[in-house]
């Protein structure tokens, strides 16, 4: 039942991608027509990181020592590669799924913890939204979701087949699990970003700035350092040519 | 007279030629693709050198404002960065409607807040080792100059500075993959559309929220 309720979630989130296809093309400049609506759950967000989040990721700071903290960090970091090795092998990315198994495999040893594969860096992490991406499913529309944050329809669709494919193919001990830690990756990946909020909460309008940096890190994501170079910067430096003429 | 040994020296240039064509054939290309070579290793040292600098005047006015409340001394940007790049990108097709005032007063604005910025982020710098990675040309007009910062947990950021072949001036930063021209661009239109395309209320606007 549960299962059968999120397939439809998922079915309808594709439809409505596949609707906004053309939109996508005609909006290629405007990738935000649900703003005013986006701006009120970001003001939602942002309280909620204010009262909440914010505090706890101090709390967490504050009395977890560092080397424990950066245990934790390689853990969760660890726990989320097989969604690497899964996409990798979707999107045929041999060398990616070789590399991410690998590091998978040998960091088992110590359940991620401690990060025994000095080379870790040399996979890209791949989510069910980089699959659809490849596929051409479009980007979608910008949204905010509440409590998740910034979002392309695209990347959110990718979340919720993330998230069911764990509920199908994880047994339920490791779904517990996981379901305990979710709350601390967030904690987690809050205390790392401090600087990185006080920057956008500090700009003349937050909300744009959080849109913009998102996307830049989302389609960033997408690619490899090479396809990186090929599609976004070239059609960047075009547009800087031009301003320097 | 004259016109004789002209012609013996065109005769004796063509006989050197034939007789040493392969020599050549592979001299003049090796000469001149070093040559090039040179030209751009010497361009790439110079985009990099560049950018030393800058990062040892941030150390420095680091160091010099640290324990002070005020500042003590103002870091020179105008030396580094192309302000009128920076201008017309972040401001896009409405840079044209702007008058030559609104231009000036908005660099002006503009130069404030990269160094507030830049003032935010220098309590970090003695946390972060920059390392140079590589220098490199893209297009007709542009050099990338590649590096990282490296804190002592081994944390990598990755960094890249935009850079104008002709005087070396910056034209952005990219701080892992983020672009500061983009992300304000997006800042700037945004207001910008909300006072319809009006460059003096969107300068007063943006001087309001800069001083806040």
């Amino acid at each position: 039942m549960k299962n059968s309720k999120i397939y439809f979630i998922i079915i309808i989130t594709l439809i409505f991608l596949k609707g906004c296809s053309s939109v996508d093309q005609k909006l290629a400049s405007n990738i935000d027509p649900y703003e005013t609506t986006n701006r009120k759950i970001f003001k939602f967000n942002q309280g909620f990181d204010k009262y909440f989040l914010n505090p706890a990721s101090k709390i967490y700071e504050n009395n977890v020592h560092k080397d424990i903290r950066k245990g934790i960090s390689n853990h969760l970091n660890w726990a989320s590669t097989p969604t690497t090795i899964l996409n990798s092998g979707l999107q045929l990315k041999a060398e990616n799924f070789t590399m991410s198994s690998i590091d998978f495999l040998i960091n088992s040893l110590t359940l991620g913890f401690y990060n025994l594969n000095d080379n870790q860096n040399n996979f890209h992490k791949l989510d069910f939204g980089s699959t659809l991406a490849k596929y051409q499913v479009p980007e979608g529309p910008y949204v905010m979701v509440p409590i998740l944050g910034p979002k392309t329809l695209r990347h959110f669709s990718g979340d919720l087949i993330n998230y069911s494919s764990n509920n199908i193919l994880l047994s339920d001990e490791v779904n517990k699990v996981n379901n305990y830690e979710r709350p601390l990756d967030v904690i987690n990946k809050r205390s790392k970003l401090t600087n990185f909020f006080e920057d956008v909460n500090s700009s003349n309008d937050p909300y744009v700035k959080m849109r913009s940096i998102y996307i830049q890190n989302r389609r960033k994501s997408l690619f490899s350092d090479q396809e990186y170079e090929k599609k976004l910067l070239k059609q960047e430096e075009e547009e800087f040519e031009k301003l320097l003429q | 007279m004259k016109k004789n040994y002209s012609n013996k020296r065109k005769k004796n240039l063509k006989n050197f030629c034939s007789k040493n064509y392969y020599i050549l054939k592979f001299i003049i290309p090796f000469i001149l693709s070093f040559s090039i070579f040179s030209a751009s290793a010497n361009e790439n040292l110079t985009a990099k050198n560049q950018i030393d600098n800058l990062i040892k005047d941030l150390i420095i006015y680091h160091k010099e404002n640290i324990n002070s409340k005020d500042r003590i001394k103002k870091l020179d940007l105008l030396k580094y960065v192309n302000l009128d790049f920076m201008a017309k990108a972040t401001t896009g097709n409405y840079w044209k409607n702007a008058n030559k005032k609104n231009k000036v007063k908005y660099k002006e604005l503009l130069l404030k807040k990269i160094h507030d910025t830049i003032d935010f982020h220098t309590k970090k710098l003695n946390e972060y080792k920059y390392i140079y990675k590589k220098t490199v040309k893209r297009g007709k007009k542009l050099i990338y100059v590649k590096g990282i910062l490296k804190n002592k947990e081994g944390e990598k950021i990755d960094i890249t500075w935009k850079m104008y072949s002709k005087d070396l001036s910056i034209l952005d930063l990219e701080i892992e993959k983020i672009s500061l021209i983009k992300t304000q661009k997006s800042e700037t239109m945004s207001l910008l559309r909300k006072n319809k395309g009006n460059f003096q209320e969107f300068i007063e606007i943006f001087n309001k929220k800069s001083i806040r």
